[in-house]
């Protein structure tokens, strides 16, 4: 999909929460050998994906200086909405203090509804009717006690404010494309705490064939090839699967270190992909084009490309991703599970 | 605070408006339509999101629905332009006098298992 008129990104921000938790602790609990990655976030016990997409939001609006009196949108993707009904977009509008004349909503599409949201956002303002908006990926993802997903379920996120290109962007889209097909690797039924998933599914017939498709798809429509990106983003539910597919598309480890954060903040699903983004827009350079593939069970993905332009030295956020992380302290599980909500009381 | 309250004073306490005299220049937050001071009339007024810890002190005595988690760090802080409220502390272990903090958005209460989930504003330790 290419935008009618030309938009991109005008300013974005990431936010992690403060508490990681080793892999080794939790594989020490069950006695078990698997450690994917090395440590998760996890939210403090007054946090929740309402918040966590505020302090993303606050953080792309302050770096960027975004005149805030033109966002006519704001869409959250997210797994993990504090409420099953009661949209968490309106107290982000009332707390940042955004026009209520606004169109909000949440999306739902498991890892992926970060970047649907972008794509509603993009064609909003590319059709003119809208001035900017926002889009945010954010969870506080679920991992039954003893799973393969409690070593990795995380939580954070990222936001994006999106304008038309000649509002000045720090980004432009270039080229967006988008695959679904019904692939059960993963679902939630109303009412359930925990997610389910069918092991075997997720790997190859589900994250593999569908990120493989929408970046292939993309590159066959549009003309690319990996070695015209100084960066790629791949959605990161552990550290096997993003290198994995990064080296079958034919892309180096160098293009997709920035923006793999999985290592120590775990997979926060809407906000995955997102917030490897903003890890490399956080280190990359006016005229370098950056490649975004999210990836979300049921399934789907959504590729994207962006050429990064000038204003990027003005607009990054501040502190970058990596200050964040660096800024996170150890918790044990008793904490983990106190906060998590894991404790009968 | 009753359901009703949490609602007509949530942009105040999401956003630390508060209020300023339009006489004598006196600054309150909560916001109040009359000053305490001088009588005088007071106006909205958006507080600095910015500041510091001035006193601190641990609550560990408060009711259920604020007092799951066993203790509160709470704290007197001055704002950027000077003003000094009272918040609640998050995401800091041990609180120091002079601690550069920032207001964020964060889940003050609930209403039971069922009921509504209440946001307002918290101090904690500045990012960068
Ligand atoms: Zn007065």
């Amino acid at each position: 999909m290419k935008p009618g008129n030309d938009v991109g990104i005008y300013g974005y921000g990431a936010y992690i929460p403060r508490y990681f938790i080793e892999n080794k602790i939790i594989s020490s609990l069950w006695k078990r050998d698997a450690q994917p990655i090395q440590s998760k976030s996890f939210p403090n016990y007054d946090e929740d994906t309402i918040t966590i997409s505020y302090e993303a939001a606050l953080r792309a609006i302050e770096s960027s200086k975004a005149p805030i009196e033109k966002i006519g949108a704001i869409f959250i993707g997210s797994e993990s909405k504090p409420y099953a009904v009661k949209p968490s977009g309106t107290v982000l509008v009332d707390a940042l203090g955004l026009p209520r004349s606004i169109l909000s909503a949440d999306y739902e599409f498991a890892c992926k509804a970060g970047t649907e949201a972008m794509q509603t956002v993009f064609g909003l303002v590319s059709s003119g009717m809208i001035e900017m908006g926002i889009a945010i990926g954010a969870d506080t993802a679920q991992g039954r006690p003893g799973d393969e997903l409690e070593y990795t379920a995380a939580a954070g996120g990222a936001a994006y404010i999106i304008s038309r290109v000649d509002m000045g962007v720090l980004a432009r889209l270039e080229a967006s494309y988008s695959y679904v097909s019904d692939t059960p690797d993963f679902w939630r039924r109303s009412g359930e705490d925990y997610p389910r998933h069918l092991y075997r599914f997720t790997g190859e017939p589900a994250y593999f064939h569908h990120i493989m498709s929408s970046v292939k798809g993309l590159f066959e429509k549009y003309g690319y090839q990996p070695s015209d990106f100084a960066y790629a983003v791949f959605h990161q539910p552990n550290y096997k699967f993003p290198t994995r597919v990064a080296a079958k598309l034919g892309f180096t480890r160098e293009q997709i270190k920035p923006g793999l954060v999985v290592p120590l903040v775990g997979n926060t699903y809407s906000g995955s992909s997102l917030l490897g983004l903003a890890a490399t827009l956080d280190v990359a350079k006016p005229g370098d084009k950056i490649l975004l593939a999210s990836f979300g069970s049921g399934a789907g993905s959504d590729a994207m490309v962006f050429e990064v332009t000038e204003l990027i030295e003005e607009r990054r956020m501040v502190p970058p991703v990596s200050k964040m992380i660096s800024r996170m302290s150890p918790g044990d599980y008793s904490t983990y599970a106190l906060y998590r909500d894991m404790l009968k009381r | 605070m009753t359901e009703i309250s949490d609602w007509i004073y949530r942009i105040s306490r999401y956003r630390l408006i508060g209020s300023k005299c339009v006489e004598c220049g006196e600054v309150a937050y909560p916001p109040r339509l009359t000053c305490y001071k001088c009588g005088g009339k007071m106006a909205d007024y958006q507080l600095p999101r910015r500041g510091k810890i001035l006193y601190y002190t641990v609550v560990k005595s408060l009711p259920e629905r604020y007092n799951r988690y066993g203790a509160y760090p709470v704290a007197i802080v001055e704002l950027e332009d000077g003003t000094r409220i009272f918040g609640l502390l998050t995401d800091v272990d041990n609180p120091e006098k002079g601690m550069e903090v920032e207001a964020v958005l964060r889940k003050l209460y609930t209403y039971g298992e069922h009921g509504k989930i209440i946001y307002g504003v918290k101090f904690r330790p500045v990012l960068g």
